[in-house]
């Protein structure tokens, strides 16, 4: 862990509540970090896919727009689960010159998040912090219907957007194919016609090291 | 004996059957039933386990163990 990344943990053993919070460094590669981070700490919760992959899509987002991303910038995450919330997490930036006007915000744009129901944020104010809260109530999991926002691929696109971001194929039997960059490895099992809905893309996506907008712009 | 987990889910904007295996790093499916997606995800596990000859070390003494993917009954 660098000098800027603090990482620490807590559990109220009455309400079955843990928390942990982080700072990190404003950079892109502090993202595949916190969603290590997050997915060993939301566990088995059934919220933690569509938690981690919010939270994901907001980090890159300050990494991206805000202060945060600057020479020196933080980025604090905030993470709880218990019975009675299942899931919340909290990502706050170090402020943007944006006014916070989030009916221009579309997807795949990650300002579209703070749209959902599931997310709140108030007005933000110029250069000051700010802070997306993701909420998950007990027994439901997010509504991602629209989260994902639209348009399908075909799966051969998204194999090609893959390869030319530098995966390779070491290997290949049928539809099957072995895809290597830097020391991962990993199996894609797609037929080239298969359809790949937002759903698919973006357990691609985080199975690939990108958040969901990263392996539209591919 | 180990249990592998495998990750099947309903992709509701392409309206079809995708799996994941998390140990093996395996996506793959779109597939309309999900019992297809199944009968896939069996074959590429398959594909997984074979590995390549090409990471071989040919000076190792090796030993062959047989492996048999099913589902869980």
């Amino acid at each position: 862990m660098s000098e800027q990344q603090t990482l620490t943990a807590a559990a109220d053993l009455s309400t079955a509540t843990r928390r942990c919070a982080g700072s990190f460094p404003g950079r892109r590669d502090q993202v595949r970090l916190i969603r290590g981070i997050l997915s060993a700490f939301f566990d088995d919760s059934p919220a933690a896919h569509d938690a981690i992959l919010l939270v994901s899509e907001l980090a890159a987002n300050a990494v991206t727009h805000s202060a945060s991303g600057q020479p020196g910038g933080l980025l604090i995450i905030r993470a709880e689960t218990s019975p009675a919330t299942c899931a919340r997490a909290e990502v706050e930036d170090q402020g943007s010159t944006w006014d916070g006007d989030l009916s221009t915000a579309q997807p795949p744009h990650g300002l579209f998040i703070p749209k959902r129901p599931e997310t709140t944020s108030r007005r933000r104010h110029v250069n000051h912090p700010w802070r997306s809260v993701i909420h998950d109530r007990r027994g439901a999991v997010f509504d991602t219907a629209n989260f994902y926002g639209s348009g399908m691929a075909k799966a051969a696109r998204v194999l090609a957007a893959l390869k030319r971001d530098g995966w390779i194929e070491t290997r290949r039997s049928g539809s099957h194919r072995v895809l290597v960059r830097d020391d991962q490895q990993r199996i894609w099992a797609y037929h080239d016609g298969a359809d790949l809905g937002g759903p698919a893309m973006a357990r691609v996506a985080r199975d690939y090291g990108y958040t969901l907008a990263e392996l539209r712009k591919l | 004996m180990s249990a592998l987990r495998v990750e099947l889910f309903f992709d509701d904007e392409a309206g079809n059957w995708h799996y994941r295996v998390p140990a093996l790093h395996i996506n793959g499916g779109g597939t309309r039933a999900r019992e297809d997606a199944e009968r896939e995800c069996l074959s590429a596990i398959a594909f997984a386990l074979e590995g390549d000859p090409q990471d071989y070390d040919t000076d190792a003494e090796t030993v062959t163990f047989d492996v048999n993917v099913a589902p869980a009954a």
